[in-house]
């Protein structure tokens, strides 16, 4: 009989405390906010130059980009180059480059000025990288006159380009620590690289801001004086395939 | 004598009519058709490959390295081409793509799409018609499936300039990557 109490005790105060905690769920249901979180993808709006041109320079001659800015000592030369945000995010720039020899030419994966112990290199070769820098152009320097180069004042964009100064990447390949991961060293394997730059978010008018656009080139030296001298049908072609992503870390300068 | 001689010549000569004939009819047609075909692919990259890279040449002297630059730099102002993308493409079969790609209204020309599915661009899963500027795709049917996962593919963004004859030229070309992620329900 006191069993049965019990049971009947400990039954009533199950289903009382199921009670009680049955009304708040259903309070809690009947009030709740349904938030249903999706992701929604940002629209990259970006302004690419197309086709872009490079000269090797065995003898790292001066060249003419107007009548007040040139590009001096360089072996890999190549033309004005500018990347634009309009997006309203800050944007990583990635870019896969894929490279294709021409003639006698041949990529060399490091570079190819040697130590005075090293035995100078004799083929037709060059070292080539993609290389990325941020630049001070903004709205201001765009332009909409049919002498706007990629959209910009040539001026500008020249005088930026020439004020640019030669890299000296020498990477070590057996020390990773020598190797820069914004510098992408061409091949005629794809070679992918990461986070070249940031670019600044334009602002929600589609307005460049400083920061939202960026100079890009191919840079690197070459064998000056080959075994078999370098001919016009020496070259190469390098395809360079962009990936933007949105950078959402406050922290990246 | 000299009838039966001229008798015999009149068929010589006619075949040899038919034949010049025929041979002109033939070269003719040979010309039309290539003229149908190469106007028909000028506004395709050449031979399949695609020519939108840094091409970069030997230049040894001061006079040669300045003309190169000088024209590239003509080339250059109007070259630039204005993207306007999501990056995630998705679907669930693996060839019906919901995404959004545009050709900006910032661009001066229409323009068509080739997505590869690997770096090398080899293996071409869209082609596009032309598309015109403030117009773009909210939905892709590939030329074949992808597998589950996540897939990194390259997009070939081709502008096409038209003449007044109506003859097309490749006026730019930029390449971009994107994400095609293949999920099953």
């Amino acid at each position: 009989m006191k069993n049965l109490k019990q049971r009947i005790a400990s039954g009533a105060l199950a289903g009382a405390l199921a009670v009680s905690l049955a009304v708040p769920a259903f309070a809690s249901s009947k009030n709740s906010t349904k938030v249903t979180g999706t992701y929604q993808e940002i629209v990259i709006n970006v302004t690419v130059p197309t086709t872009g041109t490079a000269q090797i320079n065995p003898y790292a001659l001066n060249v003419k980009l107007d009548d007040a800015s040139s590009i001096t000592g360089q072996q890999i030369v190549t033309m004005p180059l500018a990347i634009a945000n309009k997006s309203d995010m800050k944007l990583d720039v990635n870019a896969t480059v894929t490279g294709e020899v021409k003639g006698n030419f041949k990529f060399n994966p490091k570079s190819t000025v040697t130590g005075e112990d090293e035995t100078p290199l004799t083929t037709n070769s060059a070292f080539v990288y993609l290389e990325m820098k941020k630049s001070a152009l903004a709205n201001a320097d765009l332009d909409t006159t049919d002498k706007a180069v990629q959209g910009f004042d040539a001026e500008k964009l020249y005088a930026e380009v020439a004020a640019w100064a030669k890299s000296d990447y020498k990477p070590d390949l057996e020390d990773e620590t020598t190797l820069d991961a914004a510098k992408v060293i061409v091949g005629t394997k794809a070679a992918e690289g990461k986070k070249l730059v940031t670019l600044e978010a334009s602002n929600s008018d589609g307005e460049l801001q400083d920061g939202s656009v960026a100079l890009f080139r191919l840079s690197g030296d070459c064998v000056k004086s080959p075994k078999t001298a370098w001919t016009k049908a020496d070259g190469f072609t390098a395809t360079i395939a962009f990936t933007f992503d949105v950078n959402t870390d406050p922290a990246t300068p | 004598m000299e009838t039966t001689a001229e008798t015999k010549k009149t068929p010589a000569l006619s075949n040899k009519v038919v034949i010049v004939a025929a041979a002109v009819i033939v070269a003719v047609v040979i010309a039309a058709a290539a003229i149908i075909v190469l106007s028909g692919r000028s506004a395709e990259p050449d031979g399949g490959a695609i020519g939108y890279a840094a091409d970069a040449t030997v230049m040894l002297d001061e006079n040669s390295l300045q003309a190169a630059m000088d024209e590239a730099l003509r080339n250059a102002q109007n070259s630039a081409v204005a993207l306007k993308y999501k990056n995630g493409a998705y679907s669930t079969d693996g060839i019906n793509f919901e995404c959004y790609i545009a050709n900006s209204e910032a661009n001066a020309y229409d323009m068509y799409l080739n997505i590869y599915a690997d770096a090398e661009m080899t293996d071409e899963i869209f082609l596009s018609q032309l598309v015109p500027p403030g117009s773009g795709f909210e939905s892709i049917t590939l030329h074949h499936a992808l597998d589950e996962g996540d897939h990194t593919v390259y997009v070939v963004v081709t502008q096409v300039e038209t003449d007044e004859n109506g003859q097309q030229t490749i006026a730019n070309q930029v390449v971009h990557t994107m994400e095609f992620h293949v999920t099953t329900e």
